[in-house]
């Protein structure tokens, strides 16, 4: 069985790889790792990962901007994508998840969690 | 019965008694009359009879003497003349005669029986003389019979005599009887005369009964006429005199039904109407809410109403007779205006502003009107003063004064449309939010104005649905300002509606907040950063950490390593970010205590660039520092080597590598301050940003503290201490080229001199 491809996009160092480590371990995926929006498009297109972690607060182009142009790229539209933020507002999340997106995950989150997460917001068998 | 009716029956009844009186003094009259010519005519009848009967005598007489004479003449004849023509001429003759004779038979009958048919009907008293008259009459006839149907050849002279002398004696006989006769009816006729006489004084005594009775049956009806009359006019001139004097109760009363009657009725009721049209003047005066008072022409108090003494705690009677001026106060009214001369000159005072003296002597402000009281010839009767009690109305226009002060001074914008939204009324900060004057948005609407195009014409139409329906209306509005820029305002739309629940105006509170919008956003994003900046490092302590307690990671794998010291280094910029979070809130709020020393501004430098340098070192970058003198300030040396460092350490993140930063401090001629000055050629700061870049989390770039190292919260804490030493903080940048931040410390303290020593 061909492992699920997820694609990480944060700018954070640290936690991009942490949250890479979460995937690969936990959940046994196979995890792509894009340090900005920019970069996430060109991997999401080239690499078509099953599905995008993608987080909200990045420089230049932000999460909701990179969720944007991959809704308007046709190889990268029909891809689920979950937000990944650390904002606490309710307000906030309300307005992001009023977006076509396949969830949200708020941070910060165990590791075996985010994955359990994910599968649910996905449907992805254990 | 009416007057006019009892006038036409009693001048009836006297025209009838008149003419009773007529008619009985002309029956009278002619009975009289009648009665003497019916005397006349009887008598003359009488008479005429009688000598018709004495000449009917007479002819028998004379005829039987005739035929006495023939009878001897033709005896006498008959013996001695033998012509027979004259014998028979005397036989003819004699023939002739004693028809004529015997035709005075029957002539006499005729006349007897015409006399006693006379006598027995208008002289029946008289019938022993008609007996007489007869008997005498037959008498005659019966002599004169004797005379024919004698012996004519016995007649002798000597018979004829004799013959001749009795008819004479009957003939005397019959004479003297209808002497007696006419006498007698002469006396007849006197006596009737008489009687005639006595029943013409008879009715000349009813006729003066009659008058006099007539007289006074017209005076008594008269009388009682006038006195039914007069009574009723004396009742109804008593009344009116009554109702002249005042007494309005005075009433005549009278129920008749006649002309009086209802002259009396029309009198009550018109002083029922009169009195109740002085009643309802009056009621008129009472109920005025207004203070009237009336002056005679001598100024006089005549009259007041209810409020008058309500407003001056008088009784009326107390006030009545009183001079005017114990009510107006003289000191404050000009009372030559109030002269009647001059009032009746002028027409009339409207609307004088002035004080009426009540009678514990205070003053009440009065707004009064007066006019002249004429009465229907134009003769004055006095001053008519209507007053209203402007106490409440002050109050009142007090209150109204305050409402639109506070209306103008409230901070709020306040608008008042019509229905439609049309202005009708905005405060001066609706003028100052909007930019637009008073005079430019009444008449117009606030979708003409205030349009901003922020919001779907759907939003525009439930507020107002909301409004029309009498609910009030709040929300936040985007509107635009007559500069075109934009504001957010939090509204309250507030429907006034009548008594019919009809909305008739509205009443917008309007708040400009923009400013707290911006309060909000910034704190938003404040607590957002906050958040995130650290949530984000907590992720990555959270999520490695667990990672390796919970199995998924061997620790001393190479991956394992690595979270170790990605954990690692996050908790120490969690350190880093919550000292600064904290240093920034004591900053603020004032905790930390400043040690302030004297100390020279260029050795602060150098210990500044001393700590910074291993940094610097990092990026080749190189630190350029040009202080020519010492510069000698009183301030906290730690505090200030802090803000220089964190400069320092912001032109080295934002430097490329190897680029040169300077950093130099210099005394402004005629200035008592130091000026530092911290120069990198790195990226430059957008001109947007030159100011928000002193606040709180606000880099440039939201990454910018992570990519650079930093917390976002460096140039807040450099602002917070230049501001605590007394000094100011700016930056002046080009886009590539560079920015230099600069600020400024002042040389001295209020506390301490330069010269002073620690």
């Amino acid at each position: 069985m061909i492992p699920k491809t997820i694609l990480v996009i944060e700018d954070d160092d640290g936690l991009r790889e942490i949250t890479q480590f979460s995937l690969e371990a936990a959940g046994g995926w196979e995890v792509l790792t894009a340090a900005s929006g920019r970069e996430g498009l060109t991997i999401a297109a080239e690499d078509q990962p099953d599905a995008i972690l993608l987080d909200v607060m990045m420089p230049e182009m932000d999460g909701i901007e990179t969720f944007q142009q991959l809704q308007a790229d046709p190889r990268t539209q029909k891809i689920p994508i979950i937000f990944l933020t650390a904002k606490a507002r309710g307000a906030e999340q309300e307005r992001l998840k009023e977006m076509d997106i396949s969830g949200l995950i708020t941070k910060p989150i165990k590791p075996q969690d985010l994955v359990d997460q994910i599968r649910e917001i996905l449907h992805w068998p254990d | 019965m009416r007057v006019k009716e009892r006038l036409i029956f009693s001048h009836l009844l006297i025209s009838l008694l008149g003419i009773v009186l007529v008619f009985v003094g002309i029956t009278g009259l002619n009975d009289v009359k009648n009665g003497v010519d019916q005397i006349n005519d009887e008598t003359i009848a009488v008479q005429n009879e009688l000598a018709n009967l004495k000449l009917i005598i007479n002819t028998i007489v004379i005829d039987t003497t005739k035929i006495l004479f023939f009878e001897h003449l033709q005896a006498e004849t008959h013996a001695s003349i033998t012509n027979d023509a004259v014998i028979n001429r005397n036989k003819d003759m004699l023939a002739k005669e004693l028809n004529e004779w015997k035709s005075n038979q029957s002539r006499l009958e005729r006349s007897l029986s015409e006399y006693e048919r006379l006598v027995l009907k208008f002289f029946p008293e008289e019938k022993r003389y008609l007996h007489k008259i007869k008997l005498s009459s037959q008498a005659i006839w019966q002599t004169s019979e004797d005379i024919i149907n004698a012996d004519v050849s016995a007649l002798d002279y000597t018979n004829i005599l004799l013959y001749s002398a009795k008819l004479e004696e009957a003939h005397q006989q019959f004479r003297q009887t209808l002497q007696v006769t006419l006498e007698n009816e002469e006396r007849e006729l006197v006596k009737r005369k008489e009687i005639l006489a006595q029943k013409l004084n008879n009715y000349r005594a009813i006729m003066l009964i009659l008058s006099i009775f007539g007289f006074l049956l017209a005076g008594i009806i008269a009388y009682l006429f006038s006195r039914c009359t007069l009574k009723s006019i004396s009742q109804l001139q008593r009344a009116a005199i009554e109702l002249g004097k005042g007494n309005l109760d005075a009433r005549v009363e009278n129920s008749k039904r006649d002309e009086l009657g209802e002259l009396s009725q029309a009198f009550d009721q018109m002083a029922e109407d009169l009195q109740q049209a002085i009643a309802y003047t009056l009621n008129i005066c009472e109920s005025l809410t207004e203070s009237l008072i009336v002056l005679n022409p001598a100024s006089v108090i005549q009259s007041v109403n209810q409020s008058t003494c309500q407003l001056l705690g008088y009784d009326s009677e107390a006030l009545i007779g009183q001079p005017g001026k114990v009510v107006f106060a003289e000191t404050e009214v000009d009372l030559k205006a109030l002269t009647l001369d001059q009032l009746v000159a002028r027409g009339a005072i409207v609307n004088l502003e002035t004080n009426y003296l009540t009678l514990n002597g205070d003053k009440i402000c009065v707004l009064f009107s007066a006019s002249v009281l004429t009465d229907g010839n134009g003769k004055t009767l006095g001053i008519v003063y209507l007053a209203q009690d402007m106490t409440g109305l002050k109050q009142a226009q007090e209150k109204n004064t305050l409402l639109a002060n506070a209306l103008e001074h409230v901070a709020d914008a306040i608008e008042i449309t019509d229905p439609s939204a049309t202005y009708l009324y905005v405060n001066a900060a609706f003028e100052t939010m909007t930019g637009y004057t008073s005079q430019e948005v009444l008449g117009q609407t606030p979708a003409a104005l205030l349009h901003s195009g922020q919001h779907s014409p759907c939003f525009y139409r439930k507020m107002y649905d909301t409004v029309s329906i009498g609910q009030i209306w709040n929300g936040s509005v985007v509107s635009k300002r007559k500069n075109g820029s934009l504001y957010d305002q939090e509204v309250t739309l507030s429907p006034i509606l009548n008594q019919e629940g009809v909305l008739t105006n509205i009443v917008a509170v309007k708040r400009d907040i923009s400013a707290r919008q911006a309060i909000e956003r910034m704190k938003d994003e404040f607590v957002s950063m906050v958040s995130h900046e650290l949530r984000t490092p907590l992720a990555s302590i959270h999520g490695g950490l667990n990672l390796l307690s919970s199995g998924l990671m061997d620790p001393h794998s190479p991956k394992g390593r690595r979270v170790i010291e990605i954990a690692s280094e996050n908790a120490d910029r969690l350190v880093l970010l919550v000292n600064d979070i904290l240093e920034l809130d004591r900053l603020e709020s004032g905790k930390i205590k400043l040690l302030l020393q004297p100390c020279d501004a260029a050795d602060l430098i150098m210990k500044a660039i001393n700590l910074i340098q291993v940094m610097a070192n990092r990026t080749g970058i190189t630190i350029g520092s040009d202080v020519a003198q010492p510069i000698l300030l009183v301030t906290d040396p730690d505090r200030l080597i802090q803000v220089l460092t964190n400069l320092l350490s912001n032109a080295i993140k934002f430097s490329d590598w190897g680029a040169k930063i300077s950093i130099t401090v210099e005394l402004p001629s005629a200035e008592n301050f130091a000026l530092f000055m911290v120069k990198d050629h790195g990226r430059g700061i957008p001109e947007e940003h030159l100011e928000s870049i002193f606040e709180r989390f606000k880099q440039i770039e939201a990454s910018d503290s992570r990519k650079q190292g930093g917390t976002g919260l460096g140039l807040a804490i450099c602002r917070s201490i230049v501001e605590q030493l007394g000094g100011q903080i700016w930056v002046k940048s080009e886009l590539g080229q560079g920015s230099c931040f600069y600020f400024t410390i002042p040389l001295n303290q209020p506390e301490m001199n330069a010269g002073d020593e620690p």
